[in-house]
């Protein structure tokens, strides 16, 4: 164009052209010139710079790539692609470079283009969902850098880790986990265990029990000596303690004990005689009973309930024969059950414990009042350190929250002092991480407790809380359980339901322990009412490899037959059908069968098979035949995560195994109604 | 002015080389040295694999001995098996090699995220375990990508 | 090419054709700037599926996208689902077109307005077919009633 202007002028032109030329200083047209070629070049940079942006070069690289696949016609998205959230006030721009995403043929395809893995995409539609919801990162950016795959200085939500990405889940799903979340799901069992929601306002967690002892009448309980080594180190007595260190100086321990073993509430001890009390039989009491399905002795047994080796160094024989008479007198909320044991069976148990296992020192009830002034400054310390808010004494409000909320923990802006002070990246999730530690290493003065977690232990209550987001979510997308009130059994099943603390172990419509294997929702259409009845009364494994079998509570003839009755008649599911054709033809059938999926690596038939799955032996005294077939078609519907496989059973197939098994005979040496 | 010059420089030498900030929580979330997939592998093999297996995949599991063929020593016999053939047991049981029916299918039960994690772990426990490998020179033991 | 030196000249007619150049560019690269990218708003083109989800001669109203999506002997055409009186959801009825619950509005069967309140046509949108066999609407682009995607 210069070219073209510069020759064809006329003469004239030319003249005036250079007459101009002539007049401008020498200096003056250089600089123009300069100027002008550099105003030039920057256009020039311009044009290219947008030319060859990165998402439109891997763009161009993609359509080469679908070209060659899919033939030239058609065509594929072009321009910066972005997907619009307004709820979220999210704009993910992701898909701009990351192509191939929604495309399932685009597995393996390299990155930027590879198709999503998992069966994510089909719960979570990307129109709907969008990327950074899930993953993090800046959505508006277009460029590998900006949209912080790699942390960013300045930008607080880096694309999040595998791990990580958990609590972004657990952002919309607020009460059930969602499966694969590991960490997720373990950090907020770890919360629920420690009782946060009692000093903390958790959203979507707000209705979760409280479990710790009352603290009325403790003097009575325990020794003033196990106290303070209590109070200065729980985690020292009890492994797995509940409770943290509140890392209380010793003459706050001192003040604390103070007052905490002045009397409070109305409690008292029965009348014991301990003449005549037999620990040797206390102790074939404690094995018979199974104690150590909940207990640990030596750290063998359950983890449901406290470690009892050392208990008697904590608590009186005394003690011990009122609360075994009758622990929900001294805490109504406890999980343990009430034995039927008759009082001499108390003593001797008690006798056992307290002698056998350890003796107490210093336990004395009757000790002089303890210094009212120290007892007073225990008392501001009680308040200080919101122990009330677990524990209940009388006199003080019930669970009164002194922590702040937790809704926005996740956004919380952190201080990086301290994490650098320790060379730790100042993240806000190696800051929680560095918190749920120990509260100490953030804020000297914490008020929270040391729980002790392990490091994983920590990292997943990271997880828990980096979920808890400040931004609330649109109400349309928090998945929600139905709101179902907690079950409360009623009448004379439930009398018996909360004597003997059924569900401390087993769960009924989403209510109870975890600790049974076996869900009463449906029992009554899965077993016999006879064989529930006999069971109750003698729970005997049926399964040979459990560690945790039903202890003896010593049930009544009259009880059983009671609590069988309902369990058989209200516990169905309709689902489970009555009947199954059980001739000849079909045990032959199923005995086939049987043999060809292997089931006896699991399952013991006569005298050989495996440990896993229940003895078979006896089943028709056992199952109602329903259930078989229903259990066999389906087994993950009515237990995610067994150890039945899935064989793909047809109805005929399942139902031949059903009358197969069923028609095996109990085993002479079982002990079977 | 040079000395305070020549001070400061010296000064800015001798701070020792900082040492990277660690990433604690990333670092807590690592189980030993294996990465995310095979930690969630590893979860779903104690879960539905170990009774039999061993929680390393030695064959040495609770129920071992009740089986006849015993379960195998992974180390010993997973490189035998091409990556497919790990799918088709994981997912069909043993029978779909055309062995016996003791290894059931988990196809059904699993999912597609379950199961790739199970083939990631397999790998790990057919490595040879820690004392063999000190012995052996310049063999690593698997780490995580960074 | 005498005293007025040549270099000059060139100089002179260089700088002038590089301002004009570099400000023409820039100009565009203005005009450009007003056209953006993209919107803070929903995408308008976007994929409805493979053509084997929709049934031969069917028609499908996809409800999020406010969309009707018919497949007939001869191939695929769109028509919005919005009235274009006030924005109601318009209804299809087989063989007598589009009536509109809110006023009354009536469409015949390629949007035309065949009764008011309505003054305007339903939109006919342009559909392709991508490079993966998916249908794609652009809502952008209105076509003649006699659009049809051979599929």
């Amino acid at each position: 164009m210069a070219v073209a202007a510069l020759t064809p002028a006329g003469k004239g032109q030319g003249h005036r052209r250079a007459g101009l030329a002539r007049r401008i200083p020498a200096r003056l047209l250089r600089t123009f010139a300069v100027l002008s070629v550099v105003l030039l070049a920057v256009a020039v940079a311009a044009v290219v710079q947008e030319w060859r942006a990165e998402w439109r070069q891997w763009q161009s690289r993609f359509a080469e790539g679908e070209t060659a696949v899919h033939g030239g016609d058609g065509d594929t998205e072009q321009g910066i692609q972005q997907i619009w959230l307004p709820d979220l006030d999210r704009v993910d721009r992701c898909t701009s470079c990351h192509l191939g995403i929604a495309s399932p043929e685009m597995k393996d395809a390299p990155q930027p283009f590879r198709g999503h893995s998992g069966p994510w995409l089909d719960s979570h539609r990307p129109d709907r969902f969008g990327c950074t919801a899930c993953h993090g990162g800046q959505g508006e950016a277009t460029t590998y850098r900006d949209a912080a795959h790699q942390p960013l200085p300045f930008w607080s939500e880096p694309m999040a880790s595998r791990e990580l990405m958990e609590a972004r889940c657990g952002t919309c799903h607020q009460e059930r986990n969602p499966p694969s979340t590991y960490w997720l799901a373990r950090g907020r069992a770890l919360m629920t265990d420690r009782n946060c929601v009692a000093c903390h306002e958790i959203p979507g967690r707000d209705s979760e029990e409280v479990r710790a002892p009352r603290l009325d009448g403790l003097a009575l309980k325990v020794s003033p000596a196990w106290l303070r080594g209590w109070l200065a180190d729980p985690r020292g007595y009890l492994e797995r303690s509940r409770m943290g260190d509140f890392r209380l100086r010793p003459e706050e321990i001192e003040a604390l004990a103070a007052f905490l073993l002045q009397p409070h509430g109305v409690v008292e001890a029965d009348e014991v005689d301990w003449t005549g009390a037999d620990p040797e039989r206390g102790g074939e009491i404690f094995r018979a009973s199974r104690c150590v399905t909940c207990h640990s002795v030596n750290g063998r047994g359950g983890t449901l309930a406290p470690e009892l080796a050392h208990v008697g160094a904590k608590v009186g024989r005394d003690w011990l024969y009122s609360w075994i008479r009758d622990p929900h007198r001294l805490q109504p909320d406890t999980l343990m059950p009430r034995f039927r044991f008759d009082d001499d069976q108390v003593r001797d148990l008690a006798a056992y414990i307290a002698e056998d296992l350890a003796e107490p020192k210093g336990l004395d009830a009757n000790q002089a009042d303890p210094d009212p002034d120290l007892a007073a400054e225990g008392r501001r310390i009680f308040e200080r350190r919101g122990c009330y808010s677990c524990h209940e004494l009388e006199g003080f409000p019930v669970r009164a929250r002194i922590g702040p909320k937790l809704a926005g923990e996740g956004d919380r802006i952190v201080d990086p002092a301290p994490l650098v002070a320790r060379g730790i990246e100042p993240t806000r999730p190696n800051w929680l991480f560095t918190k749920v530690s120990g509260p100490e290493r953030v804020l000297e003065t914490a008020r929270m407790p040391t729980f002790g977690f392990a490091e994983d232990e920590a990292a997943a209550v990271s997880v828990a809380l980096l979920s808890l987001r400040a931004q609330d979510v649109p109400p349309g997308r928090i998945t929600r359980d139905p709101d179902r009130p907690p079950y409360e059994p009623q009448g004379e099943f439930g009398a018996l339901v909360r004597r003997y603390r059924c569900l401390s172990c087993h769960q009924i419509a989403g209510t109870g322990g975890t600790l049974s294997t076996v869900v009463l929702d449906r029992i009554g259409s899965q077993l016999r009412r006879d064989y529930i009845e006999q069971f109750i009364q003698n729970p005997i494994a049926v399964r040979v490899g459990l560690a945790e079998r039903m202890p003896h509570l010593n049930i009544t003839a009259e009880e059983a037959a009671l609590l069988a009755g309902y369990l058989s008649t209200v516990m169905v599911d309709d689902a489970v059908e009555a009947e199954v054709p059980r001739d000849a033809a079909a045990v032959a059938r199923g005995k086939e069968l049987f043999d060809r999926h292997g089931c006896q690596a699991c399952h013991i038939v006569g005298d050989s098979g495996g440990f896993v799955g229940p003895d078979l032996n006896g089943s028709g005294q056992r199952l109602q035949p329903g259930w078989t077939v229903a259990w066999l078609l389906d087994p993950e519907r009515w237990k995610p995560g067994t150890l039945q496989p899935d064989h793909g059973l047809t109805r005929e197939e399942a139902e031949a195994l059903t009358a197969y098994t069923l028609s095996l005979p109990a085993r002479k040496a079982q002990v079977l109604p | 002015m040079t000395v305070l010059f020549a001070v400061a420089l010296a000064a800015g030498c001798q701070r020792t080389p900082e040492v990277p900030p660690v990433d604690a929580v990333q670092e807590a979330f690592r189980d030993g040295e294996l990465s995310a997939r095979e930690s969630h592998g590893r979860r779903v093999f104690a879960e539905r694999c170990a009774t039999c297996h061993g929680a390393e995949g030695r064959g040495d599991g609770q129920n071992a001995y009740n089986l006849d063929p015993p379960p195998p020593d992974f180390q010993e016999s997973l490189d035998a098996l091409s990556p497919e053939d790990r799918r088709r047991v994981i997912e069909g049981g043993t029978a779909a090699l055309g062995r016996s029916a003791l290894c059931p299918p988990w196809g059904r039960s699993l999912d597609e995220l379950e199961v790739e994690a199970l083939l990631a772990y397999l790998v790990v426990t057919s490595r040879p375990s820690g004392d063999e490998e000190e012995t052996g020179p310049g063999r690593r033991r698997w780490r995580r990508p960074r | 090419m005498s005293e007025g030196p040549p270099r000059r000249r060139v100089v002179l007619t260089l700088g002038t054709a590089g301002l004009a150049a570099g400000g023409l560019g820039l100009l565009a690269a203005l005009a450009r700037s007003v056209v953006p990218d993209v919107l803070y708003e929903a995408p308008r083109r976007f994929p409805i599926g493979r053509p084997e989800d929709y049934p031969p001669n069917s028609v499908t109203l996809l409800p999020e996208r406010r969309l009707f999506v018919f497949r007939t002997a001869e191939g695929f055409h769109a028509i919005s689902a919005i009235c274009t009186h006030l924005g109601c959801n318009v209804n299809h009825e087989e063989g007598h077109g589009f009536v509109c619950p809110c006023h009354g509005s009536t469409y015949d069967e390629d949007g035309d307005v065949t009764n008011g309140p309505a003054a305007w046509p339903l939109p006919r949108y342009a559909m392709s077919l991508s490079r993966r066999g998916e249908l794609v609407v652009d809502t952008r682009r209105t076509v003649d009633p006699d659009f049809r995607l051979r599929a």
